[in-house]
């Protein structure tokens, strides 16, 4: 209990154990015929294209390549390349053209890539973890490498296996099942940063994976497990920083010697550097309120979302929203052809709901909890005023749009649009005064 | 499967609006429902007109709801019945209605209560816009409302139904109004037990401070409101009084619970200070109005003349609260220093302030308890009178003398009484004199003429077995007791006493006068020496009694009787204005008191009526 401060976090309620507690499923070959990539970045610039239709490819065999911060894309299945097919790209949010890959059920697999052992140097690691284009799996999907690229400074490793987003459980299942996968990948990163430990956050609770990592770490020097308070967002990198280290920083992690992983994206370096195998599968989870039979479900990147969706049963007798992701953050899709990419961790499937909005009775609750110390509901009152110097002195820009300020409002008003439009307004405002210098 | 859009998150929380007030809605209803079973303790009627009052207000702030959607809605009439409902359900207007009933005394009057429940809602609330945008608190501005413009309508008791002395006493609160000395006085006979219970008259929901915060605890908890105003706001006054407490020298402990406990602080702090569309939005101005609504609470019930404390300094953190907003900028969490500095600073002024308030009020008091001695008396008029015994034998005792010199007030009540001589030998009477002495300075002399005579025959004297049940008469000392007895008669030689009395109205309602027009009646009994009027005895009730015209007429009584004293009583009988007895020279001695000196002259002719016949 705070005196003046606020909480940053709140906790919601998980919905967990539907799908955490069941097996986990694996799509078989005639459910997904054809994979897909596509073929732009995120920003919609072209990618490199290193197979020709025609060609025959393996798993693992490097097909494209994204040239503005080079990450290599590879195959997720064997097979024929045929030709290329325009599908929805939700990153971009328009039809972009996928390189198509037919199934051929083999799963025969490529020349791993080029392996190493503990004492490869910092370069090398780093080069490795480069050239198996691993992408943060967290959600993000930014390139790993950049994080340890010419990094310095850094005395601590955070490994984020928090999961905080309700109903997805990916990060559980993986983790409980490749704790030793998990530990060497930070090994690795200790070295590739230089840092002198490395700390493994979970959430309270989680009884198998603590008990596996328990296990695990007594192999381990340097590694720590600590286990973190269940509430939202505690998975924020900025959160768990403060939680775990009690240390803030302005812009990025390095700032405060702090380097942050997700577990999964550690456990994927191990699989890279020591094995040879980029990222060609994924855990994903699909769950929800109108899912009957929710798991998760190990899918090949590049597979069709309705592949996986008719694996499920799922009440379609009202309207419902699809989230590519978890509740709090994902926007519904209502275009249902686009493909996974190996950031996904999952769909949450929910009956609409709307809400009965009423007055705002100024209770505070946002402002009590916003992870980034802002106040929502000032901003909205800023916002609604068209006060732009106010909504800036308010630090608008810190928001990450995390929906805890929508969540908590007990007049259900939606506080985090409020919190996007001031963002807009800001930029808009600044782009005016760039017009304006550049002239 | 029909896919939909929607805007992110997808999940909320459980708790919403309706049912924080609900909940809030709960929590006043248990206070409401102690205030009701404590007030059927008094009286039927006193319970009754508690649960009319909520269903009064209830009604009310029902009609201004409808009224208001009515004004507000365009569109077909046959969809006006949703859009009401609607309205009604999400501007609760009802919590203002309950608040402020809990705000009023017993016997408010019924105008009052409608007319505050009409500022309340219609131009509290909404004509600033509804739930949500009201600047003001709006059952702390109605409850000031009342207070300035018909304090006097808000009784602690029914008007037409008092009950055990009810009446005419002040709240307990309001004796300390008016002399904000007293907050920094001794208790004095105050049972803190009393207070915290709630078992004093006050407004309806103010008193069972206990309760109040055990129901202010559970709804921190619950978050329907936020912890940090009431215990900012109540510690703060518990801080400040701990400084006044050490410079007028009086009881720490007792000074910080008589400020928590008396004039709705707790009450305020719980359900009003706390309103959280007119307060800041911050954790920190949460906090801070706490402080500053401490700090004027106390400053106006020391300083000023109001009991009212409470409702002030809320209305006035009502206005800062934009304000404390606009200058919270940045990240709430960084920077804490400020928050500290600012809210010490606050507080250090506010302490100091009242300390240098509670020092000059109280520089110049002596500290020593006072003495048990009670005041000297002096009497009105002396009479003296003596009485010679007759001893029935010589075995018993030698005659003897017994000398009074009687002690009476400007109306004959006996005040003192010294003997001398009496009768020596007999232990009985000198050790139960004072019993004596104790008995008749509790009579009037009519009092002491309506009493069975005693002589030495039928005191019991001749027959000492008999015991007398008389309270004059002391066992073992028959003669010394009649001895006292026809000492004290003969000092009353040649007064004669007329009784009469005159009903009339207490007064007119006018600005001056706060009552309805009421009759009462004044008993007297005139008394009559050698033609000439000596004094006059009145009834209590008759005397002007409310606390307003009590100063007047208390200063003025003396002048009004002795006006009479030593006229002929034969002219008085024959006067008809009262003016020929008061008016003496250029002055009218009963020119502020007209009413209750009118009422005593024709009482006066009333009781003469059997003078001289």
């Amino acid at each position: 209990m705070n005196l003046f401060s606020t909480n940053r976090m709140k906790h919601i309620d998980g919905h967990k154990h539907p799908s955490q507690d069941v097996e986990v499923r694996r799509l078989s070959p005639d459910q997904v015929p054809v994979v897909y990539f596509p073929l732009v970045n995120p920003k919609g610039q072209p990618l490199k294209v290193e197979v020709a239709e025609g060609d025959f490819v393996k798993v693992g065999t490097r097909i494209a390549l994204r040239e503005d911060m080079y990450v290599p894309v590879f195959s997720s299945v064997s097979g024929k390349v045929v030709a290329n097919v325009e599908k929805f790209h939700p990153l971009t949010g328009r039809n972009v053209p996928h390189l198509a890959i037919e199934n051929d059920g083999q799963y025969t697999k490529a020349e791993p890539l080029k392996t190493l052992t503990l004492d490869a140097t910092k370069e090398e690691i780093v080069t490795a973890i480069k050239e198996a284009g691993i992408v943060g799996l967290g959600g993000a999907g930014f390139p790993a490498f950049i994080k340890y690229n010419n990094v310095k400074d850094i005395d601590t490793i955070l490994i984020n296996g928090v999961e905080c987003e309700p109903f997805l459980t990916t990060d559980f299942v993986v983790m409980k099942d490749e704790a030793k996968r998990l530990l060497d990948g930070v090994t690795l990163l200790l070295k590739a940063s230089g840092a002198s430990k490395a700390i493994v956050a979970i959430k309270q609770g989680k009884k198998l994976v603590a008990d596996a990592i328990k296990e695990a770490l007594v192999h381990y020097e340097a590694i720590s497990l600590k286990e973190v308070p269940d509430a939202y967002p505690m998975g924020w990198e900025r959160t768990l920083i403060w939680k775990v280290l009690g240390r803030e920083y302005d812009m990025l992690p390095s700032q405060c010697h702090v380097i942050v992983n997700n577990a999964q994206t550690t456990i994927a370096i191990a699989r890279a550097l020591f094995e040879g195998q980029p990222v060609v599968e994924r855990v994903m989870t699909v769950s929800g309120d109108v899912v009957k039979n929710p798991s998760n479900i190990i899918v090949p990147v590049g597979t069709p979302v309705q592949s996986i969706l008719n694996q499920y049963e799922i009440d379609t007798r009202k309207p419902i929203n699809l989230l590519a992701g978890g509740p709090m953050t994902s926007n519904a899709v209502t275009n249902l052809d686009f493909v996974t990419l190996p950031q996904n961790g999952g769909f949450t499937v929910l009956k609409q709901v709307s809400y009965n909005e009423v007055a705002c009775l100024r209770c505070g609750a946002c402002t009590a909890n916003c992870p980034a110390s802002l106040q929502p509901v000032e901003i909205k009152i800023a916002v609604e005023g068209k006060d732009v110097a106010r909504i800036e002195k308010l630090n608008a820009m810190k928001c990450i749009e995390c929906g805890l300020c929508s969540y908590v409002c007990p007049s259900r008003i939606e506080v985090t649009e409020f919190m996007k439009k001031a963002k807009t307004i800001l930029r808009v405002e600044a782009a005016k005064k760039a017009k304006v210098a550049g002239k | 499967m029909e896919l939909v859009t929607g805007k992110a998150p997808f999940n909320r929380g459980k708790r919403t609006t309706s049912q924080i007030m609900a909940e809030l809605l709960i929590g006043l209803g248990v206070i409401f429902l102690a205030s009701v079973i404590y007030y059927f303790t008094i009286g039927v009627w006193y319970g009754l007109k508690a649960l009319a009052m909520m269903g009064v207000s209830i009604l009310v702030t029902l009609l201004c709801d409808v009224l208001v959607a009515a004004i507000r809605f365009k569109g077909d009439k046959k969809e006006f019945a949703p859009y009401l409902i609607h309205s009604i359900k999400s501007n609760y207007s009802l919590v203002t209605a309950v608040i402020f009933t809990l705000t009023l005394p017993i016997g408010t009057a019924w105008y009052v209560l409608i007319l505050g429940n009409l500022f309340a809602t219609l131009l509290v609330k909404y004509a600033f816009g509804g739930f949500g945008h009201n600047i003001f608190n709006p059952a702390a501005l109605a409850r000031l409302f009342v207070a300035l413009a018909f304090g006097n309508q808000l009784n602690a008791y029914l008007v037409d139904n008092t009950v055990g002395g009810l009446d005419a006493g002040a709240t307990l609160t309001s004796q300390y109004s008016g002399s904000g000395i007293k907050w920094l006085a001794d208790i004095g006979n105050i049972d803190l037990l009393r207070v915290y219970l709630g078992n004093y008259n006050g407004a309806l929901g103010e008193t069972f401070t206990f309760l109040i915060i055990l129901v202010g605890i559970v709804l921190a908890i619950r978050e329907v409101l936020n912890w940090r105003t009431p215990v900012f706001y109540l510690g703060t006054m518990a801080l400040l009084a701990i400084p006044m407490a050490l410079f007028a020298k009086v009881n720490v402990f007792e000074a910080i619970a008589v400020t928590i406990g008396l004039g709705g602080a707790a009450f305020g702090a719980v359900f009003m200070l706390t309103d959280p569309v007119s307060s800041p939005t911050g954790n920190f101005g949460k906090a801070l109005i706490g402080v500053i609504a401490a700090f004027f609470t106390v400053l106006i019930r020391v300083s000023g003349s109001y009991p009212e404390g409470v409702a002030f300094s809320i209305a006035f953190v009502n206005i800062l609260s934009p304000m404390i907003d606009k200058l919270s900028v940045g990240q709430t969490t960084v920077n804490l220093w400020k928050k500290y500095v600012t809210t010490a600073s606050v507080f250090v002024v506010s302490a100091g302030t009242m300390s240098l308030i509670a020092f000059n009020n109280t520089k110049g008091e002596t500290t020593e308890p006072s003495t048990s001695e009670p005041p000297v008396i002096v009497p009105f008029e002396q009479r003296s009178g003596t009485y010679t015994s007759v001893t029935p034998d010589a075995e018993h005792a030698e005659p003897f003398t017994t000398d009074v010199v009687v002690g009476l007030d400007i109306e004959y009540n006996i005040v003192t009484l010294e003997i001398s001589g009496g009768s020596t030998g007999w232990g009985a009477f000198v050790n139960n004199k004072q019993t004596l002495i104790d008995f008749y300075t509790t009579l009037s002399v009519k009092e002491f003429f309506d009493l069975q005579e005693i002589t030495e025959v039928n005191s019991g004297v001749t027959n000492p077995g008999t015991p007398g049940e008389l309270e004059y008469v002391i066992q073992g000392a028959w003669y010394s007791s009649v001895a006292l007895y026809q000492a004290i008669k003969n000092a009353f030689d040649g007064i004669e006493f007329f009784s009469g009395s005159h009903t009339s109205a207490l007064c007119e309602e006018s600005e001056y006068c706060n009552y309805d027009p009421i009759n009462v009646t004044l008993d007297v009994d005139v008394y009559v020496e050698d033609q000439t009027i000596n004094a006059i005895d009145l009834s209590d009730e008759g005397q002007a009694t409310s606390s307003y015209v009590n100063g007047t007429w208390k200063d003025a009584k003396e002048d009004v009787l002795t006006a009479f004293y030593g006229l002929d009583a034969a002219t008085v009988k024959a006067m008809t204005d009262p003016a020929q007895v008061y008016a003496v020279g250029e002055t009218n001695v009963a020119a502020n008191v007209t009413y209750s000196s009118d009422r005593l002259f024709f009482a006066v002719l009333n009781a003469l009526e059997g003078y001289g016949a």
